[in-house]
Order: C-alpha cells, then structure tokens, then sequence
C-alpha cells in the first residue's frame, strides 16, 4: 500500500512539476506599446508604428516566439500629453508587469517616460522621438533609441547640401520654437565645418500651423540668399508646397530641409503639387536600399497594412532587436538585457545596425536626396541619396559626456 | 531689397489682408447689428473650409467643382448659422454678455468635433482651380494668379456689402435696427427676422472666407482658432460694426505682417497684436468705430 501510494504519488507529482513548467515556458512576454494613436499625429506615426510591431509579433511568433514564449504587445494611447504617457506607462509596468516600454513621436513624452523607466529600472526604447537630448543630455542607462535624432537630420543635410551646392549665403524658415531653433543651430555648425564663410542672410519664423505663405514666400524670392535651409515639418510642409507652387518657387529657389523627403509628408501630395527638387531626407527610402531584409519587409508591410513604410519601421526593428537581446542574455532580467543591447548589433531594413554602448542611440542612417517623381512610385520621393556616416551623423561619446557632465 | 522685391511683398500684404477682410467682415457684421460677439465665427470658416474640399471631392469629375463649391459652402454654412441663431442664439439676446459668449464657444468645441466626425484629423487638400493655377509673370514680376483672384475679391465684396446697406430696402432696415432697435420695433419692423437674416449674413462670409481660403492652404483642424484670433485683431483695429473699419483693419493688418516679417523677422508672431494693443491704448473704439 504504501509502496503503492508512493509510485503513483511522485508520478502525479512529476507530472503536476512537469505541466507547470510546461505552463511557464508557454507565458508570453509581454511589452508595453505607448504612442500617440488618435488625431492626425497619430494617424501619421502611431497607427503605422503599431502595425509594423504587430507584423514583427506575428512573424516572431509563428516561428516559434522568443526562448519558446510567444511576444505579446500592449498597446495605449498617450494622446501627446507627457501626463497621459507616464501614467499608461505605470499601468503597463505595474499592472501588467511588461519586461519593456517602446514607442513614442512626441520628445517631450519620450521624456516623462524615460524618467519613469530610469525610476522602475524597465528598458525604455523610444522609436520615433526625435530630439538628440533624449540619449544625450538626459540620457541614461534605461533609455534606448532605435531611430535617428534630431542631430544626426540636421548634420546629413549639411553635408548634402555642402557638398551638392556649397553656397555661402544661407535663409532660414523655421517654425517659431524649440525644434525650429535647435534646428538651425545644427544645421549651422555642421554646415560652416564644411563651408567656412557660409553665414545666414535671412530668416523667417511662422507659428507652427501658419496658413498664410504669401509674404514669407515673397520675402524669401526677393532675397539673394544661395539656398534655403528648412526645418518646417508634416503638414506645414504641404500647405508651404501648395502655396508656393503658384509662385513657381521650386523652379527658381534651393530649398532643403530634414523633412521634405519623409514619405509621411510627400505620399499626401500629388505629382502636379510636389516641391520639385527638394533637398529633402527620408529614414526609411524602401526604394532605394537593396538588402534581402528590406526587400522582403517593404512589399510585405504595404501588402498588409495598405499603408507605406518610413518612420513606422522602427517600431518594427525594435521588436527584433529586443528579441536578439533576450536571446542573448537568457531570460527577461532587465539589467541582463540591457547588458545585450549595448552594442548589439542587428540585421534591420536599414542595414547592419549598432546600437551604441555610451548613450544607448542606433546609429540609424538618414538618406538625404532630391525629390522626384517617377511613373514606378505612386508619391513624389528622394533619387541620388546622399549617406553621411552615422558615425559623423551623430555625437561622439566624448561630445556626450561632456554634455552630460553640464546637466 | 530692390523695388520689385518690396511691389511684391506689397501685393503679399494687400492679399492677405483681403483674406482676412472676408472672414472679418461677418464678424463685424453680426456685432454692429445683433451686438452679439460671435465667438464660433472661426469655426464657420472652417466648415465653410471642409465643405469646400468635400464638394470639390464629390464633384471633381465635374468641370469647374471649386466653382460650384464656392456657391454651395457658404451657403450651407449660412443655412446652418440661421439654424444656430434660430434655435440657440435667439434666446439669448437678453441675457448678459458671458452667457453669449459661453453658447457660442460651446459652439466651436461642437463644430470642431462634428467636422473631425465627418471629416478625420488630415490635412485635405483643394486643388487650386483653373484657371486661377499657377504664377502670374509680368515684366520679371511673378506673383501667382489666384492670390491676385483673392485680391479682386476683397473690394467686390465691400462695395457689394456698402451698396447693399446703403441703397436696398434690408439694407435701411438693418442700419435702422443697428441704429435704435426699440424705435424699429415700434414702427413695425420684424426685428426677430431681420436678426436671423443678418446672421445668416455673417455666417455666409465665413463660409465664402472658409471656401476661398481652402485652396491657398487646406482644410485642417486648429484653423478656426488661428482665424478667429486674427478676427478679433482686424475688429478691434477697425471698429466693431464697422464696414469701412474691417476694411481699413484687414489692409492695415495685411501690410503690418507682411512688413514686419522684412524689418524684424523674428518678432513676426507679435505684430498683429502689437497693433491691437496699441490701439487699444490709443483709441479703443477702433480706428472708424464709434465711442460709446
């Protein structure tokens, strides 16, 4: 009897351990999705993001998810405000218990929940917040960026527009705040490396969402500025483009800026309103990269989400490189995982991909080319791109540091 | 800056201004007769905006839908300003001056969202009608075509209102109601009806501005705050209630933005109200308003 009891009782009990391991390797890891999801800022960057980390999820999982468990996102809504982001952020960390938080278009956002992340000590990757501060000035150990800054936009265009025009008198247009201005001065210090006499002969700052061009168009065409540096963005450069057009200014003035090539602004014009010519960048010129990666996520992702690729890769890239970081460092413990990720190195559409140890930024490229338009794509878009090296494009860590050590 | 450079911004200044006199006029209008500051005036503009772009979608296969639109926006939008005065506003006239403008800021947050309902957050774009497309080009001078259409507009508009006040019979009624409404009441006008008509009125130009404006810039949300803002500079430089005023506020605003832009291009945002707060200080009934 007792013999009896026993065998059946370590073969229950084996089973039982056996069923709960089984239980535990099956949980899904779970990350937190926060971006701004509603209104047009998130119909641009949000909505797309989301359905590239999905499209990542699914492939991830099908081929047999991440150590054997499956990803499983959580998705909300910051609704560009840095309140919302850091609450929905705390939901995420401490109700749902997410092993990471990525995400975000909006820098001040980005900001809030990288000091929460720095709090909790939870891998924050931002994915579409662009200011250089987030891993410069207030980096830190938890905070990540798989995407370009705001620094490396502003140097690839110098060096573009140095070495296509190298003109000496440069105008500026800006919209009148932190960005416009931060803008400038980039651009400036990356530009007089390059042309040392170069010096600014005019500049103009309209509230962000101007509507009326005129003026600033008719002061910029009687000006004898070489070229027009422009930091205006999403929907300001399309009603400059509509307006200017019937002044035939792209026929007759150089204009460059770091968001005139993005696909998120061109794919809403038409091939009559476009500005043609256009010195313009883009993150993520699927037209113009050849890799076995890009060729295959490009078609898939406009087939899927009927939306077109740029900026939203990052989203998708970050879920891949978070996957390899797992992978290596054997389990889901943040500090394991953020030891990983310095330095990794990743295979992303954009090419080979580092994401660098001092400040935690991927040295994401940006693409700077003149815009055309072709019958094989249905927008206007960038041709010839010029690539700075990202090593260029960026802060040093020694520029890092010392920016860090004056906070 | 040569001469051409300076005729140019000139004109610039001349065609913003007369944008800006459209939507500003029924503002005006609306204070001057039924002494209510309509505060959902930019919101007006907007769907006058947004319904020029669904017009023009809807009809695009039609020839000329920007033209058809520019009939039929503003007046829809009047149609429905009749509908707000006649259900909403009417009952508040004798009320105090902070219940006006709480029903008619309401007003903006509903029509704000009644358009994102219909509508979305885009940005929609009107394409610029022929044949008013593309640059104009004379003697080396290039300014585009449908600024100078705007330009027209500015003038026709105010001699057609002028004229209507001063030689038809709604015109007398409307300054005699403005002028003393009890005397007007006693002798048999219908105030009630005259009042709905003016708004109407006012409502129709915000539709025309909304409509005319769509194809300079587009359709997009926040663009009845930016207006409305701009609005109350022209009304309060020209004198609430005043045709002639709006006018003068509209071309002297017009030329202060487009000149200051030249001389200090960084304080760009302030000039308009630089100019209000100057005349505030200076004559605050505006520059051809009366002193109460």
């Amino acid at each position: 009897m007792k013999r009896f009891f026993s065998c059946k009782f370590i073969v229950a009990l084996f089973s039982f351990l056996f069923f709960i391991g089984l239980a535990q390797a099956a949980e899904p890891i779970k990350f937190g999705f926060i971006h701004s999801l509603s209104g047009g800022i998130g119909q641009v960057y949000g909505v797309p993001d989301l359905a590239g980390v999905k499209m990542a999820v699914k492939e991830i999982n099908d081929a047999g998810g991440v150590l054997g468990r499956p990803l499983e996102v959580i998705e909300r809504d910051d609704k560009l405000s840095p309140e919302t982001g850091a609450r929905v952020a705390k939901d995420l960390v401490l109700s749902d218990k997410v092993v990471w938080l990525q995400g975000n278009v909006s820098s001040a956002v980005a900001l809030a929940i990288s000091a929460y992340a720095k709090e909790v000590k939870i891998p924050y990757i931002t994915s579409a917040a662009q200011s250089a501060a987030i891993t410069g000035e207030k980096g830190h150990r938890y905070v990540f960026r798989i995407s370009t800054n705001t620094t490396n936009y502003c140097r690839s265009i110098a060096n573009a527009a140095a070495k296509l025009w190298g003109g000496k008198k440069v105008f500026i247009l800006g919209p009148d705040y932190e960005y416009g201005h931060r803008s400038k001065k980039d651009f400036m210090d990356a530009y007089t490396k390059a042309v040392p006499d170069a010096k600014v002969v005019g500049e103009l700052w309209p509230k962000l969402g101007n509507q009326d061009w005129t003026p600033y168009i008719s002061k910029i065409m009687s000006s004898d500025a070489d070229f027009v540096y422009c930091s205006l963005w999403g929907g300001d450069v399309i009603s400059f483009t509509k307006a200017a057009i019937n002044f035939g200014y792209f026929d007759r003035i150089k204009h460059c800026g770091q968001d005139w090539g993005n696909m998120e602004a061109l794919s809403k014009m038409d091939k009559q309103v476009y500005p043609k010519g256009v010195l313009g960048g883009s993150h993520y010129p699927y037209w113009l990269i050849d890799n076995p990666i890009s060729n295959q996520l490009a078609g898939k992702f406009i087939k899927e989400t009927g939306m077109y690729p740029g900026l939203s890769i990052s989203g998708y890239t970050t879920v891949y490189a978070m996957k390899k970081a797992i992978e290596k460092a054997g389990g889901t413990d943040p500090e394991k995982v953020i030891d990983s990720l310095e330095n990794l190195e990743i295979d992303a559409a954009v090419g080979k991909l580092v994401i660098r140890k001092c400040d935690h930024q991927s040295m994401w490229p940006f693409w700077v080319g003149k815009v055309i338009v072709t019958k094989d794509q249905p927008w206007p878009h960038i041709s010839d791109a010029i690539l700075l090296d990202p090593s260029q494009g960026y802060r040093s860590c020694e520029e890092i540091s010392q920016v860090r050590a004056q906070q | 800056m040569n001469i051409q450079g300076l005729i140019i911004q000139l004109l610039s200044g001349i065609s913003s201004g007369m944008v800006i006199f459209l939507i500003a006029v029924g503002l005006s209008l609306i204070f001057g007769t039924l002494k209510v500051l309509n505060l959902a005036h930019g919101a007006l503009y907007m769907l006058g905006a947004y319904l020029c772009y669904w017009i023009s979608c809807q009809l695009s296969d039609l020839g000329g839908s920007f033209w058809l639109a520019l009939f039929f926006a503003p007046l829809i939008v009047a149609i429905f300003g009749g509908s707000i005065e006649y259900l909403l506003l009417r009952r508040i006239y004798n009320r105090e001056p902070l219940d006006q403008y709480l029903l008619t800021f309401a007003l903006i947050l509903v029509i704000g969202d009644i358009i994102k309902l219909l509508w979305g957050v885009d940005f929609n774009m009107v394409p610029v009608p022929w044949p008013l497309n593309g640059p104009f080009i004379y003697m080396g001078y290039v300014f585009p075509r449908y600024n100078l259409f705007l330009i027209l507009c500015g003038p026709i508009v105010f001699v057609g209102l002028w004229a209507l006040m001063r030689y038809t019979r709604l015109g007398k009624v409307i300054r005699a109601i403005t002028y003393n409404r009890e005397m007007a009441n006693a002798l048999g006008t219908n105030v009630q009806l005259v009042y709905t008509a003016v708004f109407m009125l006012g409502c129709w130009f915000a539709g025309l501005g909304g409509t005319l404006i769509a194809p300079l810039t587009s359709a997009m949300p926040g663009m009845d705050m930016v207006i409305l803002i701009e609005c109350f500079i022209i009304v309060v430089v020209g004198g609430l209630g005043s045709l002639s005023g709006a006018f003068i506020g509209s071309f002297i605003f017009g030329m202060v933005n487009a000149f200051g832009i030249l001389v200090f291009p960084r304080l760009a945002i302030a000039f308009g109200f630089i100019l209000m707060i100057i005349v505030l200080i200076i004559r605050p009934w505006g520059l051809m308003g009366k002193p109460e």
